[in-house]
């Protein structure tokens, strides 16, 4: 809802009111607070400078013609480095982690959860290069976003996991080991053929790159699932449907086909076999945060929208003075601040642990380096090599454990569903309060209702990141698997 | 799926139901989601026609009037099928009937023998919130595209039929609604109150039609439930996860049995409130309406999420199902108010 841009000190003490353990961050490492306050100050004024004034309109026109991409609003972005808000600064990024972009996530969805998931689903498309020891793939496809971000120029990204008959089952690796699967990829010389189909993928329709898992053994899906960087255009990638939601129309779902798609061998992201552990299970540790932020931002601009319509008066009363409403916004209230709890918690948990491997020194020095240096060619192979991806495992394994970023996974599972179940719940109430009434307000919190749904479902269902949860952090037959120094990681449910 | 309402059935209201169910497969299930989305295309006019043919324009009225003579339950019965198909288009049968049934009430039919025939419906304008010596109605189901909209004024005891075309009748179709879409929902505003009325229905029977009211859109949203639970049945047996079918996972279960007990409650208050002789309680008929529609407002949602993604994509009619449960919950009034209504009326 338009209420004026604020400055980066409004919102810094508005972030410590919501967020008070941003307080006591700040005291030990006020810069980083500052920059959390700068960007989602630059998220309010994108908000407040190109999508209110047409996120119901473009909601409309995807309903009619749902392969609608609004352009301009991702060029728009650009200025503020949206495409570039977790890329790490040794390739020209932010430099975000978990923390910097779920608080981007909850300003931007505050107006368009449609809008905002195009960088959310950007976002995703990119972490399984940050978390799989992927450096070569840094200094060559980030840094390309990166500086054609710079010249105006948007590379989307994207992320393919769900097929059409496995959703849930190639999200976790129980489910994994039984699915049944279409995509399937093939040894060739030089690198592998991938045949299948991924659906509902965001951005699918609209990306440069795609991340795409694929087994490799269909008889050993687990132990051979294998993430595959696919350019869109490689011969044999093709778009096949554009979906027609419900709800996010902004950000377009597609369904991508595959017919004997070469990728070279230089595109697997990590080792084959690195697919599902540890590739999809930390990409949605460090992805679900920022979703349960998502859905915390929805519920935020219905919460703000039903504000604003409980305060005017309608034959001569207003809403507010009923008791009914005083209670229901009370409600709903509460419910965003756990949200916002709960996301940050799990947020902080990435951010603590494997986020360490982004922010710590030996990257950090490997900024001093001259770019002719950074990107030449032999460092470039070297960090593709065998031995530049057991390098970074080993370095991921130095800064972090196991069980720590099996922490971070239950955690960015229970802000994933408690943010989904929070946002349907702020929509739902304030739509049975509003009755019928047909304002301004109620067209926003209609289309957030619709937006909500989807908090639910994508990035695994509630119900598998509950189970998630329970497997994980109560019974404890789930863990994630860092990719071992030598030789890849393990697969299973259970624990190495 | 059979539930208990089947099993206690009459012989006419089982014919009822397959005539209706009948209709529904012939005519709505082809065009629910076109008039959804383009509810100017001329479909649901033709749609309207043929509900006309079976006897669903003029359910209410008396034989003498041209009309099928309906009970309540009967009516509720029809509905409830009807919605299955489309909740919205089940919407617009309820206004259109409420209409005539009202004017019949109260003498002035005679006025409006031309919109038993399906070429053009009525619509009921009801809430009428008075105002400035006349008056809105906020959400008419059947606004867009009627012939006549019926008013009972404030209080009840008078009823106007006007043309949407009369002077001092300012008809808007609302643009983009969530839910309802094919009854093409319209604000009414009429400055005219004071102009000679219709007939006169005397506040007993304007309750009733505030009863009846409530007891259409329940019916409308239990046909949501049963589609809701029907359909994600189906898909959570037809659907695989890895080797098990996705209703063997305890979680789907209970949503399903959920569902379940959300329709056989809301099937029962309605057969409660409607009684058998025509005659009212309308404290029950909103304890039934708010009691089915929360539970169609859960199946949906539930159903959706049984089909995980593909429920949230048009195709599959699920994510339509809950858009039009939330209409229900807040038609004719808000949740909230309608059930401190529930205590008024008791007291």
């Amino acid at each position: 809802m338009a209420a004026g841009v604020p400055t980066t000190a409004e919102v810094r003490e508005r972030l410590f009111v919501d967020f008070p353990m941003l307080q006591e961050i700040a005291r030990r490492r006020p810069l980083y607070v500052e920059k959390l306050a700068r960007v989602v100050r630059d998220c309010a004024e994108y908000n407040e400078r190109y999508v209110l004034p047409r996120a119901l309109e473009i909601d409309r026109v995807a309903e009619k013609d749902h392969e609608y991409f609004a352009w301009d609003l991702v060029e728009a972005g650009l200025k503020y480095n949206f495409l570039s808000l977790i890329i790490p600064t040794l390739v020209g990024g932010v430099g975000g982690l978990a923390v910097l972009f779920s608080l981007a996530m909850e300003e931007m969805c505050s107006a368009c959860p449609g809008v905002a998931n195009i960088f959310g689903a950007h976002a995703l498309g990119i972490a399984p290069l940050l978390v799989a020891g992927s450096l070569q793939h840094w200094l060559t496809f980030l840094r390309e976003v990166t500086e054609k971000e710079k010249q105006g120029k948007p590379v989307i990204m994207a992320l393919a996991i769900t097929e059409p008959s496995a959703g849930t089952d190639v999200e976790e690796p129980f489910f994994l080991s039984r699915a049944r699967l279409s995509m399937s990829a093939k040894k060739v010389s030089g690198g592998y053929v991938l045949n299948g189909r991924k659906c509902f993928i965001s951005n699918g329709s609209v990306a440069k790159y795609t991340w795409v898992t694929a087994a490799v053994e269909r008889s050993r899906p687990c132990e051979s699932w294998t993430g595959f960087l696919v350019d869109s255009d490689m011969e044999g990638f093709s778009v096949a449907r554009v979906e027609e939601k419900m709800g996010q129309r902004a950000c377009p779902a597609a369904e991508l086909a595959f017919e004997d798609c070469f990728v070279p061998d230089e595109n697997v992201v990590g080792f084959e076999g690195e697919g599902m552990q540890p590739g999809t299970l930390l990409t949605l540790a460090a992805s679900r945060a920022p979703v349960g932020a998502i859905a915390t931002g929805i519920a935020r601009g219905a919460y703000q929208w039903f504000s604003r319509w409980a305060d005017t008066a309608r034959n001569g009363r207003k809403p507010a003075s009923d008791q009914r409403v005083q209670m229901a916004m009370a409600d709903m209230k509460t419910r965003i601040q756990l949200s916002r709890w709960a996301y940050l918690n799990a947020a902080l948990s990435f951010d603590n642990s494997l986020g360490k491997v982004m922010t710590g020194p030996l990257l950090k020095s490997m900024e001093v380096l001259p770019g002719q240096v950074l990107y030449s060619e032999v460092v470039r192979r070297v960090f593709g090599s065998s031995f530049g991806k057991r390098f970074v495992n080993a370095l991921i394994a130095a800064y972090t454990s196991s069980d720590a970023v099996t922490r971070a996974m239950a955690n960015a599972s229970m802000a994933k569903f408690v943010g989904g179940d929070t946002a349907m719940y702020v929509t739902s109430l304030a739509l049975e309060h509003m009755g019928t009434d047909q304002c301004e307000e109620r067209a926003w919190i209609e289309k957030a209702f619709r937006d909500a749904k989807l908090t639910q479902i994508y990035e695994g269902t509630n119900q598998l990141n509950r189970l998630t949860l329970y497997m994980s952090a109560i019974e404890g037959s789930l863990k994630v698997e860092l990719a071992r120094v030598l030789g890849p990681a393990g697969c299973g449910k259970g624990v190495a | 799926m059979e539930l208990t309402r089947d099993l206690l059935l009459g012989e006419e209201q089982r014919m009822l139901v397959e005539s209706v169910s009948g209709f529904r497969a012939d005519v709505l299930d082809d065009i629910a989601r076109d008039i959804d989305e383009e509810p100017t295309s001329g479909k649901v006019a033709d749609a309207f026609e043929r509900a006309a043919r079976v006897g669903l324009a003029a359910s209410l009225l008396s034989d003498g009037a041209g009309g099928q003579e309906m009970d309540v339950y009967s009516f509720c019965l029809a509905l409830t099928e009807v919605s299955r198909g489309s909740a919205g288009f089940a919407a617009l049968l309820l206004s259109h009937n409420l209409a005539l049934y009202a004017l019949e009430m109260a003498g002035a039919w005679k006025e409006s023998e031309e919109l038993t025939g399906g070429s053009s419906w009525a619509a009921l304008a009801w809430p009428f919130i008075a105002g400035g010596g006349g008056g809105l109605a906020p959400f008419v189901p059947g606004g867009g595209g009627a012939r006549r909209l019926v008013f009972l004024a404030p209080g009840g005891e008078d009823i106007f039929s006007v043309s949407p075309a009369d002077e001092g009748v300012a008809l808007s179709e609302l643009g983009f609604p969530m839910g309802f879409r094919c009854s093409r929902p319209a604000g009414v505003e009429y400055s005219r109150v004071g102009a000679a009325a219709a007939g006169t229905l005397g506040l007993e029977a304007a309750r009733q039609v505030e009863g009846m009211l409530l007891l259409g859109v329940a019916s409308i949203a239990l046909g949501i439930s049963r589609q809701a639970c029907e359909k994600a049945y189906e898909y959570a047996r037809e659907r695989y996860q890895g080797c098990d079918q996705v209703i063997g996972h305890q979680q789907v279960r209970l949503m399903l049995a959920r569902m379940i007990a959300g329709t056989e409650a809301g099937d029962a208050l309605v057969r409660q409130a409607a009684g058998g002789d025509g005659s009212f309680r309308l404290a029950s008929c909103r304890v039934a309406k708010v009691v089915a529609c929360d539970a169609a407002m859960s199946a949906s949602l539930d159903g959706v999420q049984v089909h995980g993604g593909y429920g949230y994509m048009r195709d599959y009619g699920m994510e339509r199902l809950m858009r039009d449960a939330k209409y229900c919950q807040a038609y004719p009034w808000a949740r909230p108010n309608e059930l401190l209504a529930v205590l008024t009326d008791l007291e």
